[in-house]
């Protein structure tokens, strides 16, 4: 099915991949865009394409139904993760209520729901498909379920949603290629357990394709579940080292923890008092591995380790010199763990298979790891993010 | 003029509430007398920074109380809003873009000969004092015969628009190149009076551009790259070569770097002129407020303004010229899988 006679409202439009979404619709599918835009300041790069820009919130009925006048489709990827967890809630489901009301009341049919594998929380090992249980752990999964369930219950009034669980959506201006970026820049990043937890990672454009399908499919049920992935089967650890590449000849390189001693890291860098840091402290005081990573700490006790192994050292002819050694220590990078909601995520050893989605929208990834690396790569030495 | 001057602002976008109103109100020698905006929500806004003024929708309603008027409205507006006020005999100080086109300008201009009113434009960047002293520098000849020019001017768009008029060719003229670019163009231009363009790529497509890229020629030859972007954080600073030394001006970080070569080892010099550093966009009041204290002198004392309609014609001429050599930039992570460039 062509899109090219379609008027398609895309919510989140000015997002990473909404931004994409509005490029591919307008430049290969020669389909007709509005933009559902909250903020105009966002829209610099929709902005470079004809598009219809309409202000809004998505959880304003009126505000929708006046952008959908006229549409054909919708693609509703509107999420944010800027406000209290009540507030985020609300965008995504009460804005998956309100996108779907105001669908059913000018007669639109089919809407793209872009959700997340974050749904399933933590998954065992092994292939993860739809029929797998979710057990979101924490609250933007538990939301993203919610709003799926909002989009099954508008199945039975008329709807025909396809809902999309996205994975590691990765790319020109993802949080994910970025992400990376700024830990590199900060210190030595550190992932779990060798790095070995699989990256089910997928580049922007496989994703803009797996919504393009699932609008343009004619499915035989009334709503539709599918989750999408990469081509490729990925570790973390491929995925953070062919990020750091970007930065030519000094490519930045994780190093590796095992999962138990990042949690406990973790606990040294939870103290918002002085008072109640060296409280914490003299409790653990034999633990000084978790001395070792408050900020700081390790490079000071790193530099006396060094000068103390250096003088040892002298005596045995070996590293004569205190100056050279002396002077790695100092300079040496801070550890940047992995933010807390990730931790999760990198040491999981779940794959997902997309063989639904090819049999239910026709869609199969076709972006490899290398190529879609490359490009993001390139993108990344453009917009001065290499540090 | 003895008396104290009454200014209209036409316009309560981001610029008025951030920038105009708090120097004005803090002037002895004028007074705000009327705000116009047909957003009536914004006029309330507004106009709560200055409860005495008059408020109005339509700027026929307050000619007979204003000696002035500061045009801060769409670009698409300056040219009508700005001849309705000249003819009338008021000064203006328009925002930047002058106008759309050139076409316009020259209107402008015209309707200011007839009526003896004066045009002022808003190109507010020949108030940083590290632009200024670039100025000076590159006047003194202490850089020695200059040999290329690399201006980079960019950082990720955040300025609270309440419309999409910045997004949208009918209504602002462009993308960055008229917004970010007319400020860069005019620092330029202002440096090395003879500008002409030699080549434009830009990746608007069928929109507005978000990044482009400019090739100038200024006299001599001399190659200026000038590289403009709302998507990214560029270096934001002109980086100028010459046979003695280089020199770069940092313009949000208001410091200038001059580094000297010759017999004696390179000799880095930081000029850190007047204000600290303005990266901080509340610290942008600075160069407003020298723009305003150059305006309302230029009115008290009849002198002419800093940046004169002349001056602001200029930098449309150039953009209109830039533009008609446009040819696509490519991004080459664009391409789609589908083997299509866009």
């Amino acid at each position: 099915m062509s899109l090219s006679h379609a008027r398609i409202l895309v919510t989140g439009a000015t997002g990473f991949i909404g931004s994409r979404l509005v490029q591919w619709l307008v430049e290969v599918e020669k389909a007709r865009v509005v933009a559902f835009v909250h903020q105009f300041k966002n829209a610099s790069r929709i902005s470079r394409y004809p598009v219809e820009m309409v202000q809004g919130d998505v959880t304003d009925v009126a505000s929708l139904k006046k952008a959908m006048e006229g549409c054909t489709h919708v693609v509703h990827a509107a999420v944010t993760f800027a406000g209290t967890a009540e507030q985020n809630r609300a965008i995504t489901v009460d804005g998956a209520r309100t996108v779907c009301d105001a669908a059913r009341s000018v007669g639109i049919s089919r809407v793209v729901y872009l959700s997340t594998i974050d749904v399933y929380g933590t998954t065992p090992p092994g292939v993860i498909d739809e029929s797998t249980s979710c057990h979101p752990s924490g609250s933007y999964g538990q939301d993203k379920l919610d709003a799926e369930q909002v989009f099954r219950e508008a199945a039975r009034t008329g709807l025909t949603p396809v809902i999309l669980r996205l994975p590691v959506v990765y790319g020109p201006w993802s949080f994910w290629s970025t992400y990376p970026m700024d830990q590199f820049h900060r210190g030595c990043v550190v992932l779990p357990d060798e790095g070995s937890g699989i990256c089910n990672a997928m580049y922007v454009d496989d994703a803009v394709q797996s919504i393009v399908c699932a609008l343009t499919s004619a499915t035989d049920t009334d709503v539709v579940t599918c989750l999408v992935s990469g081509p490729d089967k990925i570790s973390w650890k491929q995925f953070y080292e062919e990020h750091g590449k970007a930065r030519g000849d000094k490519p930045a390189m994780p190093r590796f923890l095992p999962k138990a001693d990042i949690l406990a890291g973790y606990h040294g860098e939870q103290f918002n008092s002085t008072e109640g840091l060296l409280r914490r402290l003299w409790n653990i005081r034999g633990e000084a591995r978790i001395v070792m990573r408050l900020p700081g700490a390790g490079r000071i006790l790193n530099s006396i380790r060094t000068v103390r192994r250096n003088l040892l050292n002298r005596g045995n002819g070996i590293n004569a010199s205190p100056v050279a050694p002396l002077k790695v220590a100092v300079t040496s990078l801070p550890d940047i763990l992995p933010d807390a909601a990730h931790l999760e995520l990198m040491a999981s050893q779940s794959f997902i298979e997309s063989r639904a989605a090819e049999k239910l929208i026709g869609f199969r990834p076709s972006v490899s790891f290398a190529e879609g690396i490359e490009k993001t790569r390139l993108w990344l030495l453009w917009a001065n993010l290499v540090g | 003029m003895s008396h104290s001057l009454r200014i209209v602002i036409i316009g309560c976008g981001a610029v008025t509430e951030m920038f105009h109103i708090a120097p004005l109100l803090a002037r002895k020698d004028c007074r705000i007398t009327a705000l116009v905006d047909r957003n009536e929500k914004r006029l309330e806004v507004v106009g709560q920074l200055v409860p005495h003024a008059h408020r109005a929708t339509e700027v026929a309603t307050v000619l007979d109380d204003i000696d002035a008027a500061i045009v801060a409205v769409p670009h698409f507006l300056h040219a009508p809003i700005s001849c309705e006020l000249l003819s009338a005999g008021k000064h203006i100080l328009v925002e930047k873009p002058l106008a759309l086109t050139s076409a316009e300008c020259d209107r402008m201009l015209a309707v200011a000969r007839a009526s003896g009113a004066t045009i002022t434009v808003g190109h507010m960047r020949r108030f940083c004092p590290a632009v200024a002293f670039a100025r000076d520098m590159l006047r003194s000849g202490a850089l020695g015969a200059i040999s290329s020019v690399d201006v980079a001017d960019g950082v990720v768009f955040g300025w609270p628009v309440e419309s999409d008029f910045q997004f949208r060719r009918d209504k602002a003229g462009g993308g960055v190149l008229v917004d970010t670019g007319a400020h860069t163009l005019d620092m330029v231009i202002s440096w090395f009076n003879e500008v002409t363009p030699l080549s434009y790529r830009d990746d608007a497509s069928g929109g507005v551009e978000a990044d482009c890229v400019v090739e100038l020629g200024l006299s001599d030859g001399v190659p200026c790259r000038v590289e403009l972007s709302r998507t990214r954080n560029l270096r934001n600073t002109a980086i100028i070569e010459g046979a003695l030394g280089r020199m770069e001006v940092f313009f949000y970080d208001n410091k200038v770097v001059v580094t000297f070569t010759g017999a004696f080892p390179v000799l880095p010099i930081e000029c850190m002129p007047r204000e600290s550093a303005l990266t901080d966009p509340s610290q942008w009041r600075h160069m407003f407020d020298y723009q305003l204290d150059d305006w309302l002198e230029s009115l008290v004392q009849g002198r002419p303004a800093m940046v004169s309609g002349e001056e602001g014609a200029k930098v449309v001429r150039l953009i209109e010229r830039v533009q008609a050599m446009r040819e696509p930039l490519l991004h080459p992570w664009e391409t789609f899988a589908t083997g299509r460039q866009s």
